[in-house]
């Protein structure tokens, strides 16, 4: 048997009707993941549902809801694999209804590809890109690239190709601190399958890397598996036959078939009898892993989004309040004592109150400009006492990191960055 | 201006009125020997009158000496304010008396109370008992609008309702609802109709439960209207198929476009729905608090100002377009004076520390003339705020704690914090 490519997640991001959806299913097709009859029955159905051009979209959108109005609504994991890697997909939604959703897939990708369409350059830097951008960043997810896509719009032109990525790198890949000579920008036509696996004919002025290609320049991640074992529930199934089937991706540590667990902050205890990855049984599960498992004692009910695994020698760590580092990205007015946005941590939501402004801090320097600020307004770095208003998992940035970032989000967008410098466990 | 000056002095009265149900609701009768009389809007003062001297004669039936004793002098102490009332009552008229003990045994004090209501009493009501019966006064306090809300999407729903100042939470649902994680084995058809059973079955119960406690608000007329919110389809569809009872399907407002289904989607919705929402107190408070908190964020702190010292003085140069004011900040105007001289200073005092502060008034001396300081008078410090703000035609908004911006006030600004006409350095 051939040595096991490693696995690596990427999370494709952007702004609603991109082509994100459209990508990723080119990609699974011309890469053989798909079978042509497939897509010959889903165009048939998209034609039928007054969608036609969705049919790539709708081998990740499976849900009916999507499928009508051409919309992902929820991230979709697909496996594939390129020359180095096992790669397992993460489709996010664009709409912003749908962020939440988006968040938690982006909080499982160790790297991610932005879909533009390339038309944006006329119209501005799309909400959502930017927002996305923001998320990714905040969740330590540091390898990018970017599809400039529907290139078959503007009849292939390297002008309007190197307008758009002007603008993202000058409006916003630099502000958020990327280089943009380290970022690869692919000219893509998905629906046509310009660039995404095939090398292009229309666009002989590009030279770069297919976007399978660009896979496979990302780095693999760390697999912390010496750490404790942390796994983020991204959703939980009661499948008839089988039992309660947690599904989530593996951030540090092991686990394997027969571990005694336990999901927090729900305080349930459970053993796992099975684990498996795109439907196959695996022996160990690591970091990076996305997985189902079948866990015993445990009922559907009792767990939930946002929970997190852990060994019972080492659990998650449940906050009764926490210390944080945070970076106000845009807020329309101030934060201050007493303002309870909704924090977004691994796969967690929960609102959260800002107990105290301790430090505001020179956002580029890191050193203290203010002790005990009244308050805080966009741009502004500082540390701060938070307290949940219901138990969430987080820990110590410098402990696990993957489970020490979060988001901020407030009246429809994120407006704040951080991660957790310090925790005060709940006592049990 | 005017309109802003009716209302100012609208916040102040009612802060008044709460301030007054909270000191009668503390105190206690011996026996049944309080009583609290309701004086309809119109009603002939003589006829109180006489309706309350037969009350005095029947009360010599009253068998404990000390009680009949006490309701007589309670009963006679109101036909006295009825005598200094004029007709005719626009509104009415509420009077409470009794002898209230201050501490132990020996300490009842005869204690009388005048209310000006702030709507017209519709009923007459006399009542001796051990408390003041202070119930119909909360009413009319109470906010009469309520808003129902219904949060939904395929995972799972919030029903709560939005009324005065409150946001309550009545019910939090799961769906059950599988998601797109295909189970090996599973056919594509299958799982869709799994998929669309579960969210017929949860969009039901939703519906039911919403029903459950928005009809008898209905019902009660309370209930003005309903909005629906949540991210994608599921909120639309759940109107259109016919989720809720028709009667609640008519005061619909409308649906809105939100990210979140947890409690925390409310305040997303709030504030995209403000523009229906305007009138209720909870966004006329947070509009004005934004108002605040957006100069703040303007270079130099813009037109605001906060804390005690400095937006008392705004408020004594009349620069002050908006005061906003926590209603929990317990703190006294006082005024001290000298009994030898004529000086007098005025200092704001918090409430739990005016004890201390009159003790260290004693260690003190006139810095005129060196003799003996005292209290010449105690105001509540929102009271004399409000006679500023009248005084300067500046519109005073107090908020309560109970909102996540009214906390903050509280907590970022110490209850304190205004909105300027001008600032100068
Ligand atoms: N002309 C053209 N249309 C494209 C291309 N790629 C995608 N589209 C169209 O863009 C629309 C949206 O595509 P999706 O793939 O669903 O977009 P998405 O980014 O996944 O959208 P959300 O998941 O809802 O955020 C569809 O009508 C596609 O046919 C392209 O390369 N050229
Ligand atoms: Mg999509």
């Amino acid at each position: 048997m051939a040595k096991k490519k490693p696995v690596l997640n990427v999370a494709f991001i952007g702004h609603v009707d991109a082509g994100k959806s459209t990508t990723v299913g080119r990609l699974l097709l011309d890469s053989g993941a798909i079978d042509p009859q497939e897509l010959e029955k889903l165009r048939r159905e998209a034609e039928e549902k007054g969608k036609a051009g969705f049919e790539f979209a709708y081998i990740m959108d499976k849900l009916k809801e999507e499928r009508e109005r051409g919309v992902t609504i929820d991230v979709a994991h697909k496996k594939f694999e390129s020359k180095k890697y096992e790669v397992t997909i993460v489709d996010c939604p664009g709409h912003r209804d749908f962020i939440k959703n988006m968040i938690t897939g982006a909080s499982q990708a160790d790297a991610a590809i932005l879909v533009v369409d390339v038309n944006d350059a006329k119209t501005g830097i799309q909400p959502q890109t930017r927002e996305h951008m923001f998320l990714i960043r905040t969740l330590g997810v540091n390898q990018l690239a970017v599809a400039i896509n529907k290139m078959d719009t503007v009849n292939y032109s390297e002008e309007e190709y190197k307008k758009m990525k002007e603008m993202l790198s000058n409006q916003l890949l630099k502000i958020l601190g990327y280089n943009p000579d380290n970022i690869h920008f692919v000219p893509t036509a998905a629906y046509h399958g310009d660039n995404v696996v095939k090398k292009s004919e229309k666009m002989p002025w590009y030279n770069g890397p297919t976007l399978v290609e660009v896979i496979d320049t990302f780095n693999p991640p760390e697999k912390p598996v010496d750490k404790p074992l942390r796994l983020p529930i991204q959703d939980v199934y009661s499948i008839t036959g089988v039992g309660t089937v947690p599904v989530g991706r593996v951030e540090t540590g092991v686990m394997r078939p027969g571990d005694k667990i336990v999901f927090e902050p729900a305080g349930v205890t459970g053993e796992v009898k099975s684990i498996e990855m795109h439907h196959e049984p695996i022996q160990q599960a690591e970091p990076g892993d996305n997985i189902g498992f079948n866990v015993r004692g445990v009922s559907k009910k009792d767990i939930k989004r946002g929970d997190v695994v852990g060994h019972p020698d080492n659990p998650p760590t449940v906050a009764s309040e926490f210390t944080a580092q945070i970076v106000v990205l845009q807020h329309p007015t101030v934060i201050t004592a007493g303002y309870t946005p909704v924090f977004h941590a691994h796969t967690a939501q929960v609102a959260c109150t800002f107990a105290e402004l301790l430090k505001k801090l020179n956002p580029a320097t890191g050193e203290v400009v203010e002790e005990n600020p009244d308050y805080l307004k966009t741009g502004d770095a500082a540390i701060v006492k938070i307290v949940p208003t219901k138990p969430m998992v987080i820990e110590n940035v410098r402990e696990i990191p993957q489970l020490g970032r979060f988001a901020i989000r407030d009246m429809g967008m994120t407006v704040a960055a951080g991660m957790c410098i310090d925790v005060k466990p709940k006592n049990k | 201006m005017v309109v802003s000056m009716e209302s100012s002095k609208r916040e102040k009265d009612i802060y008044l009125f709460k301030k007054a149900i909270k000191e009668l609701k503390s105190k206690k009768g011996k026996g049944t020997e309080l009583i609290s009389l309701y004086i309809p809007a119109r009603r002939r003062i003589s006829d109180v009158a006489q309706y309350l001297r037969e009350e005095l004669s029947q009360s010599s039936n009253i068998k404990s000496k000390t009680t009949r004793k006490n309701v007589q002098s309670a009963i006679e102490a109101i036909l006295q304010r009825l005598k200094l009332l004029k007709e005719p009552l626009e509104k009415g008229v509420i009077i409470f008396s009794g002898m209230v003990p201050r501490g132990g045994p020996g300490t009842e004090k005869m204690e009388t109370y005048v209310l000006e209501p702030p709507e017209p009493i519709k009923t007459f009501i006399y009542r001796c008992d051990s408390q003041f019966y202070t119930e119909p006064l909360e009413e009319f306090l109470e906010e009469k609008d309520t808003y129902g809300i219904i949060l939904i999407d395929r995972s799972e729903a919030t029903i709560g309702i939005v009324k005065g100042k409150n946001i309550q939470i009545l019910k939090r649902l799961t769906s059950g609802v599988p998601g797109k994680f295909k189970a090996g084995g599973q056919s594509a058809r299958r799982l869709e109709r799994l998929i669309d059973d579960a969210a017929h079955q949860f969009m039901k119960r939703v519906g039911e439960y919403a029903n459950e406690e928005f009809l008898p608000l209905l019902k009660e007329k309370k209930l003005k209207g309903i909005l629906i919110g949540g991210p994608g389809n599921t909120k639309i569809e759940f109107v259109k198929k016919g989720y809720l009872n028709h009667e609640l399907r008519k005061i619909i407002i409308d649906t809105f476009d939100i990210c979140y289904t947890e409690e925390f989607g409310i305040r997303e919705l709030l504030e995209k729905a403000s523009d229906v929402l305007k009138d209720i107190e909870l966004i006329k408070e947070k509009e004005v608090i934004q108002r605040f908190f957006k100069e703040l964020i303007k270079e130099d702190g813009g037109l605001a100002a906060y804390g005690e010292k400095e937006v008392m003085r705004y408020l004594q140069m009349g620069a002050v377009d908006t005061l906003i004011i926590t209603d929990n900040i317990n703190m006294s105007r006082v005024t001290v004076k000298c009994n030898n001289c004529s000086y007098t200073q005025e200092i704001n005092v918090k409430n739990d520390e005016l004890q201390k502060f009159e003790e260290n008034l004693k260690t003190k001396s006139c810095p005129q003339c060196g003799g003996m300081l005292y209290i010449a008078d105690k105001e509540d410090i929102i009271e004399y705020f409000a006679k500023l703000c009248e005084e300067s035609g500046t519109t005073l908004k107090i908020v309560s704690t109970d909102t996540e911006e009214g906390s903050q006030i509280y907590k970022a600004f110490k209850g304190i914090a205004a909105i300027l006409r001008y600032k100068i350095d």
